[in-house]
């Protein structure tokens, strides 16, 4: 399945914690320069697969390819380095570093660390908030500076965990806008997102998961009118 | 914590009383050699200070520059990173016997012996600690008590007595008298702010504040955690070996009770919480208002000092828990620089 443009290559992976089987057999593949959403109801294996991907956990069997290279187990950093980057369902900033900080600290990839940091700053409009500690600005703006983080890397692949969970229209936007302006430069995004006005309007492709498998996969428009995804998410509150 | 964040600093500033502004303000609107100078004045006075003084003044002078100097080791790793050592005594109990050992037996100069000291704890003491800098939070820091607590042991140990000479100990005449010890402690608390200063100001101070407010982000932003760590470990324990020395030559007699004792570990923690955790200033804040407290306190209640010390360290943890430094830029008393 593996095109030119195939940018993340998942292979058959599986996690297992004991008994429990998070994620289970599931393959697919990204294209470069795409917005895929990733939906599918609580404890699906969502996160865990972001983890998987990510390198924050390792995977029981299976193997997943960025770009060509096999990257399976691979730490979270290196990942980073190669252009893999994520953010964290639970919003997490370095609290009590300031605004500026928490950017200039994602500098030892970029050449121009200060200029960067100032530019995104400026998209996100908090350049006037820059000496503000991160753990005095609202939710809304730690979700921009968690964003603007792994912007900083100058990543290729961008991992999403739920960015607008939680954050007022305005604010979502903004990060809509974000996004937009990074897919114009040809960088691929996974999205994980409960609001499916979203997922449907803005993505080119969603996969569907559900009880650690794919269920199915496709453009928003077709995976909508799949009688399964209709049952799987609206139909039963599968917690586990 | 200020929580009017969202206004202005301009506007923020017509709220503050006028000494809290006029300091904020002298900080800011000071050239830096007008810093120079206040710092270059201190160091005048603290050089001339021994001409003057009586010997037990040196002497309390001289435990200020050594827990301070100790307590800037101590903030190296465990203030920057968050990795709190509970554990410090014993890299400065090995630090003292590496120092008088090489005197002693093999007849090495003092520097020299100093210098082995710095060098041999470093790669010793980072070497242990690799394998603890895993575990994280309340694990690590009792990892690293069980490791001093382990080193004490071995020190008043029967297979090792040949060497450490046990629980009798080693006494030795030192070459450097008082004045001299004063003066070195002053050199090393003056080069070890001088190297926090520059750390606290540079990428890798800032990589080393991130993995103490999220290691998981940091690593997941490019930081190398594990090489940051280890670095600062260097640091932390370079530090505790050199001043386990200086301590020997101020004990002129050392023991496993005496170099590995925990107040070596107790006090350069309590002097960074006091001061401020991770910042240049808390270090020395820290160590001065302790020692002097503490010096107070038992010259004035021999009976009720040690009761007193505790109700202030309480105190100072329950209304200022990110130490006084974290206090004075929360309150705009000074300005939120990484240089203080």
């Amino acid at each position: 399945m593996a095109s030119a443009d195939t940018i993340l290559d998942v292979t058959d992976v599986t996690k297992r914690f004991g008994e429990l089987v998070a994620v289970d057999d599931v393959s697919f593949g990204i294209e470069r320069g795409t917005f895929v959403g990733l939906i599918g109801p609580n404890g699906a294996g969502k996160s865990t697969l972001f983890n998987l991907i990510t390198g924050v956990l390792s995977p029981t069997s299976g193997s997943v390819h960025f770009d060509g290279e096999d990257i399976t187990g691979n730490a979270l950093r290196k990942n980073a380095e190669r252009g893999l980057v994520r953010t964290f369902q639970q919003t997490r900033v370095l609290e009590r570093m300031t605004v500026r900080e928490n950017l200039l600290i994602a500098s030892q990839l970029t050449n121009s660390p200060e200029s960067r940091a100032q530019e995104l700053l400026e998209t996100i409009e908090l350049a006037d908030k820059q000496d503000t500690l991160a753990r005095d600005l609202s939710f809304g703006q730690q979700k921009l500076i968690s964003i603007s983080q792994v912007l900083m890397l100058e990543p290729e692949l961008i991992l999403l965990d739920e960015p607008l969970a939680g954050v007022n229209p305005t604010m979502e936007n903004k990060i809509l806008e974000i996004m937009r302006s990074q897919l114009e430069r040809g960088k691929t995004f996974v999205l994980v997102e409960h609001d499916m006005d979203v997922v449907m309007s803005e993505c080119d492709d969603v996969v569907v998961m559900e009880s650690g498998s794919v269920l199915t996969r496709g453009p928003p428009s077709t995976v909508q009118q799949n009688e399964r995804v209709l049952e799987a998410y609206f139909g039963s509150d599968d917690d586990e | 914590m200020t929580v009017a964040q969202d206004t202005s600093v301009g506007s923020d500033r017509d709220l503050l009383s006028s000494g809290q502004a006029w300091l904020y303000d002298t900080i800011v609107s000071a050239s830096h050699t007008q810093f120079v100078g206040v710092l270059a004045a201190i160091v005048v006075v603290l050089l001339a200070l021994p001409l003057v003084l009586n010997s037990y003044l040196v002497q309390v002078l001289f435990t200020v520059f050594l827990f301070t100097g100790l307590a800037f080791g101590w903030n190296f790793m465990s203030g920057f990173t968050g990795y709190v050592d509970f554990g410090y005594a014993g890299f400065i109990g090995f630090g003292a016997y590496l120092t008088v050992i090489s005197i002693v037996d093999f007849g090495f100069p003092w520097p020299l012996a100093l210098l082995t000291a710095m060098g041999v704890t470093a790669l010793v003491g980072t070497a242990i600690s690799v394998p603890m800098l895993r575990l994280r939070g309340a694990y690590f820091a009792i990892a690293m008590l069980a490791a001093a607590t382990a080193a004490q042991l071995l020190a008043s140990s029967s297979y090792l007595r040949p060497i450490t000479r046990g629980g009798s100990g080693i006494s030795f005449f030192p070459e450097l008298g008082l004045t001299g010890q004063y003066y070195l402690a002053l050199t090393i608390v003056l080069i070890l702010g001088y190297v926090t200063y520059r750390i606290a100001n540079a990428p890798f101070g800032l990589r080393l504040l991130a993995i103490r407010d999220d290691e998981t982000l940091a690593a997941s932003l490019g930081v190398k955690t594990v090489r940051e760590k280890i670095l600062g470990m260097l640091l932390h324990t370079a530090v505790a070996g050199l001043l386990g020395g200086v301590l020997a030559f101020n004990l002129s007699y050392i023991d496993p009770n005496s170099v590995f004792n925990i107040q070596y570990t107790e006090f350069p923690i309590v002097m960074v919480l006091f001061g401020g955790l991770g910042t240049v200033l808390g270090p020395v804040i820290g160590g001065v208002i302790f020692v002097v407290l503490y010096e107070v306190l038992w010259s004035t209640f021999p009976q009720a000092y040690q009761f007193l010390f505790g109700a202030a360290i309480v105190a100072v943890v329950l209304f200022m828990p990110e130490g006084i430094v974290e206090y004075l830029k929360d309150n705009e008393y000074i300005p939120r620089w990484r240089s203080l």
